[in-house]
C-alpha cells in the first residue's frame, strides 16, 4: 500500500504546527481518517470529545442517507476553543450531533434542561435552553458573546446552586 | 444545489415523508429521561440559502415498485422515521420534490419564512407527529 499526501488548511495548530493532511490518493486501502490535533488544553471536555471531532470531521459524503457532509474542520475548530471556554468541571461534556451541511450542535440534556448550541458555522450560533419542568423556552443568536450560555451551563451542574444573574 | 423553495400541489396531506436515522450520529441520550433519543438536529434543515431538510417521498418510492423499507435503509443499519405532508404544512413548512443523483424520490422540506430555519415549534411539530419507520431499538423519538 501507498499513499500520496498533499497538505491540506491548517485545521488545528500545536506547537510542532501539525497540519490536517488529507490523502490526495491511496492505493489498496479503503481506510481514510482525518486527525484533529487540539492543542494545549486544560478542559477535560475538549480531552473526552478530541476523538469524536476527529470523527465527525472524518464523516463520509451521505452519511445522513442524503447528501451529509463531514463537520467541517472550521466548525469544530470553533467548538473545541468554545467548549475550552464554556467548560465546568461539575458538568459533563455534551454530546455532539452533526449537521447535514457541515454544522454542528453541542448539546446537553440533565438536570431537567435541554440546552442546544447549534453551531452553524464560526461566530453562527443558535441556542436554545427548554426548562423541562415548565416547557419555558429561550432561543438566543450568538456571534461571540456567551455570557448568557455560562448562566445555562452552570444550571446543569448538580452540584452547584443555579445563581440567577441580576 | 437543493431546488428552489416551494411547495407540490402533487404532494396532499396524507402523503408520507420518510427522514432517514443514523443510528450513531443523531442519537443521543437524555439525562432527564434516562433513555436515548433522537437529537433535535435531525428535524433541522440545512443551511444554504435554498436547503431546507432531506425526506424520501414515499408514494414516488412506491410508484416504481420499490420496496420502501429496503430503500431507505440503503446503507444498512440507517434507522428511518415517517410523518404526513399535512404535520409539515400545518407547521407552516412547505414540501417539494428534489430528485438528486442516486435518489430520484427525493424531497425537501422548507421553512416558510426562512427555507433554510426552522423554528423550535415546527421541529417539535414534526417530532411529535413522527413514528418510526425503520425503529433503532431503544431509541424515543424526540428533541
Amino acid at each position: 500500500m501507498s499513499l500520496a499526501w498533499k497538505e491540506g488548511t491548517t485545521a488545528f495548530q500545536d506547537s510542532q504546527k501539525a497540519r490536517y493532511i488529507q490523502p490526495d490518493q491511496f492505493i489498496g486501502s479503503a481506510f481514510t481518517s482525518y486527525r484533529v490535533v487540539v492543542p494545549q488544553n486544560d478542559s477535560s471536555w475538549v480531552r473526552i470529545l478530541e476523538e469524536r471531532l476527529n470523527e465527525l470531521t472524518s464523516l463520509p459524503t451521505g452519511w445522513d442517507g442524503y447528501r451529509g457532509k463531514p463537520v467541517s474542520f472550521q466548525c469544530a475548530y470553533f467548538v473545541a476553543n468554545m467548549l475550552e471556554r464554556l467548560y465546568q468541571p461539575n458538568v459533563p461534556a455534551p454530546s455532539l450531533v452533526p449537521g447535514s451541511d457541515g454544522s454542528l450542535q453541542v448539546e446537553w440534556h440533565r438536570n431537567m434542561f435541554d440546552v442546544e448550541l447549534d453551531v452553524l458555522d464560526a461566530q453562527n450560533i443558535v441556542a436554545t435552553r427548554v426548562n423541562c419542568k415548565t416547557d419555558d423556552e429561550r432561543v438566543i443568536e450568538i456571534e461571540n458573546d456567551f455570557s448568557e450560555i455560562v448562566d445555562w451551563i452552570t444550571a446543569l451542574s448538580s452540584k452547584k446552586p443555579h445563581i440567577v444573574r441580576t | 444545489m437543493a431546488a428552489q423553495p416551494y411547495d407540490e400541489d402533487d404532494l396532499i396531506d396524507v402523503d408520507i415523508l420518510i427522514r432517514r436515522v443514523n443510528p450513531k450520529q443523531h442519537v443521543v441520550f437524555d439525562e432527564n429521561t434516562g433513555k436515548k433519543r433522537t437529537s433535535s438536529k435531525l428535524f433541522s434543515p440545512s443551511s444554504g440559502p435554498n436547503d431546507g431538510m432531506s425526506v424520501d417521498i414515499q408514494k414516488l418510492i412506491e410508484n416504481d415498485g420499490v420496496n420502501v423499507q429496503d430503500f431507505v435503509s440503503t446503507p444498512t443499519f440507517t434507522g428511518s422515521v415517517f410523518f404526513d405532508v399535512n404535520s409539515a404544512r400545518n407547521a407552516g413548512l412547505m414540501v417539494g420534490y428534489d430528485p438528486i443523483v442516486g435518489n430520484p424520490y427525493h424531497g425537501e422540506v422548507w421553512g416558510s419564512s426562512k427555507p433554510n430555519r426552522f423554528t423550535k415549534s415546527q421541529k417539535r411539530a414534526l417530532i411529535n407527529s413522527s413514528a418510526w419507520l425503520v425503529e433503532i431499538p431503544g431509541v424515543d423519538i424526540g428533541g
